[in-house]
């Protein structure tokens, strides 16, 4: 499916996707961190994913298993130090920087796990922010910021900085920023990690509506309701990712941590 | 141009966000760029008071005062002037108005007579005047001679070794015509006839008489003051008027000039000495905070040439609000305060504090130096760092 909305009729790095390319393919994916005083630390570690147009996938896992670094090399924010990482159709290696950024602002919405919002900025600048350098005049950013704002349930807070908004409300204006451009492929670290669960349903609500368009999602969470809701559900351990089926949650879930919701024996 | 102007108000807005950082960099920028242009406007205030002062001649002008007006001066006073030692140069002149008319032979035609101004200086000081003409004798006029403007030697038809007869009253006089002023002169000499003192007080009939003295200074402070004492006491009882020129400001513009390369050479050492914090400023203060921005703004779709442009668009606001607010204290710092601890690098002698109003000119020319400057200082500082942060893989910035 071609992007809309804002970045429609733009030129960018990629074909024009279609339903038979993976919109998001890693073979034998590696990412070490050098160490110190030991041996580097193996974020990323030998991993195979593979989504096509209009996926959702879910990866969870204990905290420091790799899931945002491997969001990160997905985005094409990092490079792998081997393997090879490709958005629909094309690897990234072969892209140069500034390649890798038109397709970021054009194709790809990122959720990060902490906001990464900036301050002084109202909650709708921090909306229209991947829209700045695409030329859109002030009224129209303000409107497609406002419009995203409105759909997730925030619109009250628009004109605040995000120091004056709660937790919940950071994430989604960071998930309206994510959302603004109208990506083909979402990554979302924890999405629902500060939110209660009305707002959860309501994002997953929006991940849902935005797969049945032909996008593609990618969500790392510890959140049992996300991960329920998703046919494709991975698990990382210790730079490793494993498919795992419906039948096996308990299992995968047995190696998460729970920070909100207790020991998943007891959800489930 | 949409993106460029998104980009111009990102940073405008980026601006008022780190308001600690734009009123640093903006504080240093002033405090570098103030006494610059402190300095130029004093400059080019100096340069024209010392143009106009070059223009007018010498720095006082003496006259007796005669039922309110200009009376003629007596010669006898010249030996007492020239013996102050804080006079250089005193000038005893005869300016007066005479009726100039030419004797043709019977068959010839008979011009009308000309209203003519009369210059009468001291023999051989004829080189004091800037319009004389050039001829290697005309500093020293003989008995009888006289120097004609160029219009009125075309007026009579008159060559040198013609003669011309002068009227004032009941005297007239014939002069031999020594020279014509070149065309070139100042367009005032051309109805001029310039004659030795001597013959000018018997033309007018006021021998031993000047119609006032060109009183030149010696460079200094103090020594106009000085010279306005000793005209106190050298005439007594004698009202007269002493008219000063700027001439007082002028007497500085030798050694001032001469100093203004040691200044600027100075401003800029202090301009880089401040420089270097004001560019750690620019470019450190913030740094962690700028990182994260530019890793979040390079995460979300923003090209490095997005990121430099915005900042150099940051940079050239703060240069443009810097050079302003210097110039506005540059204004203050001369029309308030005087112009201390800087005129007296560009007026000699002074002091700390000058003891008349030191002139500048404040025109686009230091607004312009300021603001190139403040650029210079802002850019090369802030766009490498810029550049170096926003040329890092996105992930290193953001985390």
């Amino acid at each position: 499916m071609a992007a809309r909305g804002p970045t429609a009729g733009r030129g960018h790095p990629l074909r024009t996707p279609n339903d038979m390319t993976p919109a998001v393919r890693t073979h034998q994916v590696t990412r070490y961190y050098p160490a110190a005083r030991s041996d580097p630390v193996k974020a990323v570690d030998c991993v195979d994913l593979e989504l096509a147009l209009g996926e959702m996938a879910v990866v969870c896992g204990p905290s420091a298993s790799g899931k945002t670094t491997l969001l990160s090399l997905i985005a094409g924010l990092d490079r792998p130090g081997s393997g090879r990482v490709e958005l629909f159709g094309r690897p990234l290696a072969e892209m140069s920087d500034a390649a890798l950024t038109l397709l970021r602002r054009t194709h790809v919405g990122l959720l990060f796990r902490d906001f990464k919002l900036l301050p002084g900025l109202s909650a709708w600048e921090n909306v229209a922010l991947p829209l700045v350098p695409m030329g859109t005049p002030l009224r129209q950013r303000k409107r497609a910021a406002a419009g995203w704002l409105d759909r997730l349930g925030v619109a009250e807070v628009a004109d605040r900085p995000p120091e004056q908004l709660s937790g919940g409300q950071q994430q989604h204006v960071a998930l309206a920023r994510a959302l603004v451009n109208d990506p083909q492929l979402v990554l979302a670290d924890e999405p629902t990690s500060q939110v209660d669960a009305a707002s959860a349903e309501t994002i997953l609500a929006t991940f849902e509506a935005m797969v049945a368009h032909g996008k593609t999602v990618i969500i790392t969470t510890h959140d049992p309701t996300l991960v329920r809701s998703c046919p494709r559900r991975y698990h990382m351990i210790a730079g490793r990712l494993e498919h795992r089926p419906w039948s096996s949650t308990s299992i995968v879930f047995s190696r998460c941590s729970w920070p909100r919701w207790g020991s998943p024996w007891q959800v489930y | 141009m949409n993106v460029y102007l998104n980009l111009f108000f990102a940073a405008a807005a980026n601006l008022a966000r780190y308001r600690l950082r734009s009123i640093v960099v903006v504080v240093c920028l002033v405090a570098i760029c103030g006494p610059f242009v402190t300095g130029i406007a004093i400059s080019e205030g100096v340069r024209a008071d010392a143009a106009i002062s070059v223009q007018e001649g010498a720095d006082l002008y003496l006259t007796l005062d005669h039922f309110g007006r200009n009376g003629p001066v007596p010669l006898r006073y010249l030996r007492d002037f020239r013996s102050s030692p804080h006079i250089t140069a005193v000038v005893p002149r005869i300016v007066g108005r005479a009726i100039a008319s030419v004797v043709w032979p019977a068959n010839e035609q008979r011009m009308d007579p000309e209203l003519v101004v009369i210059l009468g200086l001291e023999s051989g000081r004829m080189d004091l005047a800037p319009w004389a003409p050039q001829r290697a004798s005309a500093g020293t006029l003989r008995s009888g001679e006289v120097v004609i403007g160029s219009a009125l030697a075309a007026h009579f038809g008159l060559q040198p070794g013609q003669e011309l007869r002068l009227r004032v009253a009941d005297v007239t006089m014939p002069f031999r015509v020594a020279a014509i002023f070149p065309g070139h002169a100042t367009i005032w000499s051309a109805q001029l006839v310039s004659m030795n003192l001597d013959e000018a007080g018997k033309l007018f009939e006021l021998p031993g008489y000047a119609s006032d003295f060109l009183i030149y200074c010696r460079l200094g402070p103090g020594n106009i003051q000085a010279v306005r004492k000793d005209t106190l006491s050298i005439l007594g009882d004698i009202p007269y008027r002493l008219q000063t020129k700027t001439g007082e400001v002028a007497s500085y513009v030798d050694k001032g000039f001469r100093d203004q390369q040691g200044v600027f050479t100075v401003f800029f050492l202090v301009a880089f000495a401040v420089g270097i914090p004001a560019l750690l400023i620019a470019s450190g203060l913030g740094l962690s905070e700028r990182r994260r921005e530019i890793g979040i703004c390079k995460a979300v779709g923003w090209q490095t040439t997005d990121v430099m442009v915005m900042v150099m668009f940051e940079q050239v606001l703060l240069s443009l609000i810097a050079a302003c607010l210097a110039t506005l204290a540059s204004y203050v710092w001369v029309r308030i305060f005087n112009g201390v601890l800087v005129a007296q690098f560009f007026i000699s002698e002074l002091g700390s504090i000058a003891a008349f109003p030191v002139p500048a000119r404040f025109g686009f020319a230091p607004l312009a130096l300021a603001g190139l400057l403040c650029l210079t200082i802002t850019l090369s500082g802030g766009l490498y760092t810029t550049w170096r942060l926003a040329a890092r893989p996105p992930a290193e910035g953001i985390r």
